[in-house]
């Protein structure tokens, strides 16, 4: 009878081996017609980058037709820590599409529209105002006029509020960004890069009351818009937004190393932030703050193994494995080995080009890409990575990860290191990509 | 003229004030749990500052002063709704620049040229205290002319800060949330504030750090809370001498005393009223 249940229980033991093992299987790339060959350039641009010590060490990780053909860790995740596949990312602004996805499942269940204006949920958007400077040597350098309409669910998906991050005041400096920013710091507004000791929606009541950068739809500009999706998110479950998250899109797609804050037994899988000035010095970042002008940076929010701020634009530490199940349920049309999270007509369209209008997204890009409601998405061929395909979306996090999802060639592309500043990173990411679709052989 | 009538309201106000603040009443039923001035876009504007837990939309009805200002403008006939701001910038905003019709608040640092288009009516006097974190001070605080020289001041934008700079003090702006932290991390001394608010904030933000900020003995400055309206705006004048007598009227038939005692009353009835209004699973 021992006997027995000793041999159930080895056998319950090899059968989930065996489906974890399987979790990470991969495919020659010939079999999904990329070519080994090339992906070796891959290889070599990793490798470079980490003996010229721009790097420590990098993940990557290309899949094609829902298989994965190239996964490479390599260089270190922390100081004598080698990096691995497994290794824990901050990701940032990649946490933006997971927070849209959710709004958006929320919007197939009928409970909200994007047109809906937020002040329907959220009552502090009501009655918004624009700053609009006044000349020099006015008694107020500035009016507040009110909005044209209101900021929609759509505005805060695609970027189009007028709501800003107050890091690109360094970025696109000019006198009217500069006095939203400075009502924004008196506000206790910050970018949750430093994360605040407060809950979200505290952040998203103060931010509705004060004034917009512009008017709702008149301009594309990266901002806290999504944060305030993640309150949202609350506002229309009746869920804490992390819960939400995990209940129904990290725990049905299996991405079982995706959370808003690290469990403790993970810690040792978390990757250090490095600084590198790309020109050779690189060294660990320390346990405080990185700060540069308004850009204010935390790495070590990241080990903290509870909070109360769910920030819906830059909470969530993932791997580039749970981060490719995600993108695969994109690539997929909204479905992932069963699960269905979204219809294929949710996901045209979120990855469709209309919603910024004439503007283009010129952040991680140039002109030639627009923003859709939760990451870009290239238009046509004006822009340094033209090996990528029209209708190719992506996004990336600030501490340098990137992923890419090329519906034509059915190819996704994941990048991620923790490096700072992230400014030097796009032409690495550029060329991940190059490698990536040159790669394709059939 | 309108000052000394304001002066002379103030001073009835504060006996009613303390005389129903000490006489213990039933509490009432919870109101609804989102100010109105959120979803009424069309009527006059009255700006305000955060300042839980009397001025904001986080406790039932808005909070103390919310309720009285809101009683008296409805008794008034006065069609307005209080929207409140983070920063007081704003309010100073919408007071001097796009003349809106009343703000409330304090320390305004007015000028008398700006005060001749006004018409300030207190609405009650709040004590303050000065607080300070035990754990950086373990023998107390002395706030007296001798003793600060060298230490640092938290002050709200607005506040006079002057003879604590002819002192010799640092003095640091910011909300009182921040203030509180910055006193915690050991980048402040001390702060000045009623002490309803610091209670308030550390029961919602730090909580677990409740016991170790103290305040001095004895009351550190009363200041009055007003209601100022603007001359500018067409109906300042008229809503003023509305409001003034529904306030006066409300302080006469107890009705200000109840509300006073219904959000600040002791014990729990009181402590209802200052709870937050959202919770999520």
């Amino acid at each position: 009878m021992n006997k027995v249940i000793l041999a159930l229980i080895s056998l319950l033991f090899i059968a989930s081996m065996s489906a974890s093992a399987a979790e990470f299987k991969m495919v020659k790339p010939e079999q999904v017609g990329l070519s080994s060959e090339r992906l070796k350039n891959m290889d070599q641009l990793i490798d470079n980058h980490i003996h010229q010590k721009k790097i420590a060490g990098a993940v990557v990780l290309v899949a094609r037709k829902g298989k994965i053909a190239y996964f490479r860790a390599s260089g270190l995740a922390d100081v004598g820590k080698a990096m691995h596949r497994d290794t824990m990312f901050r990701i940032v602004s990649m946490t933006k599409p997971v927070t849209s996805t959710a709004i958006m499942m929320l919007y197939e269940e009928g409970k909200l529209l994007l047109s809906d204006p937020v002040s329907k949920y959220i009552p502090e958007f009501r009655n918004q105002k624009v700053l609009v400077p006044m000349p020099k040597g006015s008694e107020f350098p500035y009016r507040l006029v009110p909005v044209k309409r209101e900021v929609q669910i759509r505005d805060l998906l695609a970027h189009t509020s007028g709501i800003l991050y107050l890091f690109l005041n360094d970025v696109y400096p000019n006198p009217t960004r500069r006095m939203v920013v400075d009502l924004y710091k008196e506000a206790g507004i910050t970018d949750g890069f430093c994360r605040p000791d407060e809950e979200i929606g505290d952040m998203v009541k103060r931010l509705a009351r004060l004034p917009l950068y512009a008017h709702p739809g008149e301009v594309w500009d990266y901002g806290l818009n999504s944060d305030v999706l993640g309150y949202l998110v609350e506002v229309v479950s009746g869920q804490k937004f992390d819960t939400f998250v995990e209940q129904r899109i990290f725990k049905p797609l299996k991405m079982h190393d995706s959370h808003f804050y690290i469990p403790e037994e993970k810690l040792p899988r978390l990757a250090a932030v490095w600084k590198s000035d790309w020109k050779g010095h690189l060294e660990r970042a320390d346990d405080k703050p990185i700060i540069s002008g308004d850009l204010c940076l935390n790495p070590s929010d990241a080990e903290a193994l509870s909070g109360k701020y769910l920030a819906g634009g830059a909470n969530v530490l993932s791997t580039v494995y749970d981060y490719f199940r995600f993108a695969q349920m994109f690539l997929n049309g909204g479905e992932l080995d069963g699960v269905r999270l979204l219809s294929r007509k949710t996901v045209e369209l979120m990855s469709a080009t209309n919603h910024i209008g004439k503007h283009d997204a010129e952040f991680l890009h140039s002109k030639g890409w627009k923003f859709g409601l939760g990451f870009a998405i290239q238009q046509d061929r004006e822009h340094s990575v033209d090996s990528g395909d029209a209708g190719t979306f992506e996004w990336a996090g600030i501490y340098s990860t990137r992923f890419s999802i090329d519906p034509k060639e059915e190819k996704i592309t994941i990048f991620m290191s923790q490096t700072n500043p992230f400014g030097h990173h796009f032409e690495l990411w550029d060329k991940v990509l190059v490698q990536s679709a040159s790669a394709i052989a059939d | 003229m309108n000052q000394l009538t304001s002066n002379h309201t103030g001073n009835s106000l504060l006996v009613f004030f303390i005389m129903f603040f000490v006489l213990p009443s039933p509490a009432f039923a919870t109101g609804p749990r989102v100010t109105t001035a959120l979803f009424s876009a069309d009527k006059s504007e009255i700006h305000a500052v955060d300042f839980p837990p009397f001025v904001s939309s986080d406790v039932v009805d808005g909070g103390a002063i919310s309720e009285l200002v809101n009683t008296a403008l409805a008794r008034g006939g006065v069609d307005a709704v209080i929207s409140t701001h983070p920063i007081q910038r704003m309010v100073r905003y919408y007071l001097l620049q796009e003349d809106a019709m009343a703000v409330i608040g304090w320390h305004f640092q007015l000028t008398a040229e700006q005060k001749k288009h006004l018409i300030l009516i207190p609405i009650t006097r709040l004590p303050e205290k000065y607080f300070y974190y035990k754990p950086r001070h373990p023998n107390g605080l002395m706030i007296n002319d001798v003793s600060l020289k060298g230490l640092r001041y938290g002050a709200h934008k607005g506040e006079d800060t002057s003879t604590f700079e002819k002192a010799g003090v640092e003095v640091q702006y910011g909300r009182s949330i921040a203030l509180l932290k910055k006193l915690k991390n050991n980048e402040l001394d001390f702060i000045c504030s009623p002490p309803k608010t610091v209670e308030w904030l550390l029961d919602r933000y730090m909580s677990d750090e409740k016991e170790n900020f103290v305040s001095t003995a004895g009351d550190a400055e009363k200041q009055l809370f007003y209601i100022v309206f603007n001359r500018k705006h067409a109906d300042g004048e008229m809503a003023a001498d509305k409001f003034n007598k529904a306030l006066k009227d409300m302080v006469n038939d107890g009705t200000y005393g109840k509300i006073v005692e219904k959000h600040l009353g002791k014990g729990d009835d009181g402590k209802l009223y200052l709870r937050r209004l959202e919770t999520f699973k």
